[in-house]
């Protein structure tokens, strides 16, 4: 009888810190925002998706001066994303991962592909060597390439871990004026900040801010 | 020289946008408009160019073939209005989008943007055989901004219409990119307004 009482207890007290936790990593959950330490150089990392994406995302990181420390990941059949990278002004290490799926492929591959280059990408945030030497990423800046849903909440999970802190920036396309896309969507409770790109949006979702078009 | 440029994209090939433009009806509108001068950038898919030297041949008594890839065609007509045909620039904006008086484009966002930075009138003519139709959306949030013009039926009677109204006003300017900003937010440097 008392042994139960005691892991209840056990329990309930586990809970009540894995909730307390949660509370405060998940920024939906969390009362006020939290600076980023400010001692070295900023560590951004970024994910490169598909063409119009990529196109968005190297057009705003090409207008910033400050020297923030990038790191791309891009996946391994997506070479235009590394084209086009290597033509910008914008410099960074650059991490492939295995590729999530191919055009074609039926749900068994596209799970199994997905799995792997969410596995890929778990390898480089938590072992790559590289990574270890000071590019822990203090910011995640993504913009909506559906990849960047696994990898968003990743680094939710690692976040509460204990083995990352990394704020989530979201930054949703131009092409979306009345809707979040689903990626948006689907990060809309865990991204620290939410920038959308047309008034409309900002008035709709409460959680998101318009300060003109990024691109 | 007063001229217009028609773009369709990089790559496929906007057959509709094509058919609007390369036809007497809409070049003798673009002459009322005292335009002697017609570019029509038409992708580097080769169905492109095959279907813009086969409207030419319409235009013209000259036989246009097709030749190596990649060349800019120079076409007078009879009463000396000059169309010019290229797949595609890799400096786009700098060497056609910033020389013209007047641009008609898809919807595509890029295009949309380069060319209202580079000041100039645009009227656009949404791509509708895409899948995904953002482009529409797109180009209706920048019409009611009073940016640009649209083609809502894409007829040539509507395109005219839509060129005799980008003549006679004056659009609104586009704010510069604010993207500077993600600076400030990857910094925590301003609060969310």
């Amino acid at each position: 009888m008392t042994t139960s009482i005691y892991c209840l207890l056990a329990l309930l007290i586990s809970l009540t810190l894995v909730v307390i936790r949660v509370i405060f990593c998940v920024p939906f959950c969390r009362l006020q925002d939290v600076s980023p330490v400010l001692d070295k150089p900023l560590s951004v990392l970024i994910l490169l998706g598909s063409g119009g994406h990529t196109g968005e995302m190297l057009n705003i990181l090409s207008q910033l001066d400050h020297k923030f420390k990038y790191s791309f990941i891009v996946q391994s059949n997506d070479e235009s994303s590394v084209l086009r990278l290597e033509k910008s002004q914008v410099k960074g290490t650059v991490y492939t991962v295995p590729r999530a799926r191919n055009v074609g492929d039926g749900l068994l591959r596209s799970i199994q592909g997905t799995l792997k280059c969410w596995l890929g990408t778990m390898k480089v945030l938590v072992f790559d060597k590289k990574w270890k030497e000071g590019n822990i990423p203090s910011v995640l800046l993504v913009n909506g390439p559906g990849s960047c849903v696994p990898l968003a909440y990743s680094i939710v999970v690692l976040n509460i871990l204990g083995l990352a802190s990394a704020r989530i920036i979201y930054m949703e396309s131009l092409t979306r004026v009345n809707e979040l896309s689903l990626s948006g969507k689907l990060l809309y409770l865990v991204a620290d900040r939410f920038v959308v790109q047309w008034p409309e949006l900002a008035q709709k979702y409460r959680r998101t801010e318009y300060h003109g078009i990024l691109v | 020289m007063k001229s217009v440029l028609v773009t369709g994209g990089a790559t496929v090939t906007f057959v509709a946008l094509l058919q609007l433009t390369l036809n007497e009806k809409f070049i003798s509108a673009l002459k009322k408009n005292n335009f002697d001068k017609l570019v029509v950038q038409y992708g580097t898919q080769p169905t492109g160019e095959s279907l813009f030297l086969s409207l030419i041949n319409k235009l013209t008594d000259e036989d246009y073939k097709k030749s190596q890839l990649g060349q800019l065609y120079n076409i007078k007509l009879k009463d000396g209005f000059l169309i010019q045909g290229l797949s595609f620039d890799t400096d786009f904006v700098k060497n056609y989008t910033s020389k013209v008086d007047l641009v008609i484009s898809h919807g595509g966002t890029g295009s949309i943007l380069d060319t209202l930075r580079a000041g100039k009138k645009l009227v656009v003519v949404v791509n509708d055989t895409l899948a995904d139709n953002h482009q529409l959306e797109l180009t209706e949030k920048f019409a009611e901004r009073e940016v640009l013009g649209y083609c809502r039926k894409n007829t040539v009677e509507e395109l005219i219409d839509q060129v005799n109204q980008a003549e006679s006003r004056e659009f609104k300017r586009l704010a510069p990119s604010k993207g500077r900003i993600i600076q400030d937010v990857i910094l925590n440097n301003i609060i969310k307004p």
